[in-house]
């Protein structure tokens, strides 16, 4: 029996164990319908329009099966199984994107959780659902690809540099998994009643990992701390570091040499949210650093003393968002978000002169979000990067609902 | 003689609306006499949606959508409190009600992520005070046609109360509103505007009393937000009590 076979086993049995406890299994779904229209630079690791659906297209780009079941008084299970259009632009197949067993007992401060969760890091990947979020699209961070690849290292010929779209194989990754899940151990405690909050796990990979599995005994430490001074301003840092890289018939001959756990990612994040009334400010600072073999012209670059050349990479990015919801137009609301995605100067460890290892990118996005139901919400985005003459606009007409 | 018999018609009215002990409102409308009554029970089916909110949950949006969920968790754990939720109201059919009938300010408190009550009725023209006394913020909306609303969000009521006064508006429209918390969207509760002054929650035993009502002919209506609103027509005479009973299950 393989694993795949096992997890979904699994899922069965708890879930049977679920009914036959307590009987108060809860089966939610959400579904995203979507207008989207890009310029004629789009790209889906740009600005998240496939070139090939540039021109307007109708589609369902999210579909989401949640599955809560406690099995206890202090244990539950929980899980979502996701269609979307991540990539390829067309309904992928549906993949169990969270599983997780939660042991959470109300005389304690703290949870513990186990499985594939949601990263402790950062603001954005706790708004994981449409319905949730305020913008159609994540923030440079979570969603602009970059030369970075986890299988390669730093790879300058990644997809943003070719012609290549994100289905056509490896295209790089963005600094943070979009999806934001992790798979490992965790907790959430709560140091200070309802004022200071560690949200901490270990996990099989940092914050970038897309995988559910990793095939390197890889282990990252993430944790997010948070703060409400007061009842209108929320303070959050997180930090992340382990291992990122992945294991891959394309890298097997370098690692039988050295050992790819020496490469690292590290993660330093700071996001503010201020809210009032019918005004919200969010912002966040994500730094990252990795250190990371070479993929250059289609080999590792093992030009130092023979050995994998060690490149020490950082990012910096930030966004500003900023909602108001007019009283007059219940449910309404608009917001703006300006945001850049900044490539620090590297070293290049061959002939220590510095280089440029991605382009920088900034990118305004603004959005009219129309609630007419609870669980219901239309969005009207649009953005544009990069140059800003509009060959890398999006346009989305995002329509959300959770049932 | 004309005037002793003027002096005797103001005396009679101002006696008569001085007397009134029905249900907290005070409204002058040329009705018959104040003591009928009428009660009974109203049984209300266990939901089995006792179900703790577990603080470890991945979505924010997951698990307020179903039926079986229109009341705060919280409020559904106590045996008492699905009744509490029920609200029996008299509506008069054979006489009329001033449309002013606006009753004293209701208050309606956020604590623990939950609204309290959970169910409130109030007369048409009531203002209704939300108050927030959580350490955190709270929004209050409600997307019912007719009565759409956003507070916004709003700070703790105790620790900024000289900051900002509790918000208050007039409750339109007959019905109920429904009302979320923006923040919390588990967050739930209905004000059920009503066009009568007759109405009364249930005890914890099922029980209700509907006391000092005129003569007339009247809708009860049984209301609870997890099920169908119920009706009968009763016929009230002087003195008399009505015994009526209602079963939210049928």
């Amino acid at each position: 029996m393989n694993s795949k076979k096992i997890f979904i086993s699994t899922l069965f049995f708890l879930f049977s164990l679920s009914i036959i406890s307590s009987a108060q299994v809860q089966i939610n779904g959400s579904l995203d319908l979507e207008l989207s229209g890009g310029g004629e630079e789009s790209r889906f690791i740009t600005n998240g329009i496939s070139k090939k659906f540039s021109e307007l297209n109708l589609a369902v780009t999210q579909l989401n099966a949640f599955l809560f079941a406690p099995v206890s008084d202090n244990i539950f299970f929980e899980s979502r199984i996701q269609l979307d259009t991540w990539g390829s632009g067309k309904l992928n197949p549906p993949r169990i994107s969270l599983a997780s067993l939660t042991w959470d007992n109300p005389d304690n401060s703290y949870i513990v959780k186990v499985g594939r969760f949601i990263s402790p890091f950062g603001f954005y990947t706790k708004r994981q659902l449409s319905t949730d979020r305020v913008f159609v699209q994540h923030p440079l961070a979570y969603s602009y690809f970059t030369n970075m690849s986890d299988i390669r290292g730093y790879w300058p010929e990644a997809g943003n540099n070719t012609n290549e779209e994100y289905e056509e194989g490896d295209v790089g990754l963005s600094t943070l998994y979009f999806a934001g899940y992790v798979t490992g151990i965790g907790t959430q405690l709560e140091i200070k009643k309802n004022r200071l909050f560690l949200d901490a796990a270990i996990t099989n990979g940092t914050p970038i990992t897309i995988r559910n599995r990793s095939s390197l005994p890889n282990v990252a430490l993430t944790s997010r701390l948070f703060y409400r001074p007061s009842v209108f301003w929320e303070q959050g840092i997180s930090m992340s570091f382990g291992n990122f890289m992945q294991g891959d018939p394309l890298n097997n001959s370098v690692r039988s040499q050295e050992s790819f756990q020496k490469f690292y990612q590290l993660l330093l994040g700071a996001d503010t949210k201020i809210a009032f009334t019918y005004f919200e400010i969010i912002s966040e600072v994500i730094y990252s650093n990795w250190k990371t073999p070479a993929f250059i012209s289609n080999q590792f670059n093992t030009s130092c003393v023979g050995n994998l050349c060690e490149y020490n990479l950082s990012n910096l990015s930030g966004n500003i968002d900023f909602k108001f919801e007019p009283p007059s137009l219940t449910g309404s609301y608009i917001a703006f978000r300006a945001e850049h995605l900044l490539f620090l100067n590297a070293n290049d460890p061959e002939s220590n002169s510095s280089f440029d290892w991605d382009q920088d990118v900034s990118r305004l996005s603004a959005v009219f979000g129309y609630k007419f139901a609870p669980n219901a919400l239309l969005k009207a985005s649009f953005s544009d990067q990069g140059d800003f003459d509009l060959s890398e606009s999006a346009f989305r007409l995002q329509l959300s609902s959770f049932f | 003689m004309a005037k002793y018999i003027l002096a005797f018609v103001v005396i009679a009215f101002i006696t008569a609306f001085s007397s009134k002990d029905v249900e907290k409102k005070s409204n002058s409308f040329s009705v018959n006499q104040f003591n009928g009554t009428i009660s009974g029970t109203v049984t209300v089916p266990d939901q089995s949606t006792a179900r703790r909110q577990f603080r470890g949950s991945s979505y924010r949006s997951r698990g307020n959508t179903s039926s079986s969920d229109s009341n705060s968790e919280k409020n559904t754990d106590a045996e008492g409190t699905r009744f509490s939720n029920t609200i029996v109201s008299a509506h008069p059919l054979s006489f009329s009600i001033p449309d002013d009938m606006s009753g004293e300010p209701v208050r309606i408190e956020q604590i623990d992520a939950v609204f309290l009550p959970n169910v409130t009725p109030v007369t048409v023209g009531t203002i209704v005070q939300f108050v927030n006394n959580d350490p955190f913020f709270h929004n209050v909306f409600s997307l019912t046609p007719g009565s759409k609303f956003n507070i916004g969000r709003r700070e703790t009521g105790d620790v900024y109360s000289k900051q900002i006064d509790a918000p208050k508006w007039k409750v339109t429209g007959i019905g109920p509103i429904t009302l979320f918390c923006d923040v919390h969207s588990q967050m739930k509760a209905t004000i059920l505007s009503l066009d009568t002054p007759y109405f009364t929650r249930l005890n914890e035993d099922g029980s209700y009393e509907l006391k000092d009502l005129p003569e007339g002919e009247y809708e009860i209506r049984v209301y609870n937000p997890s099920f169908d609103i119920q009706s009968r027509t009763v016929s009230l005479q002087t003195n008399s009590t009505e015994q009526t009973d209602f079963n939210l299950s049928e």
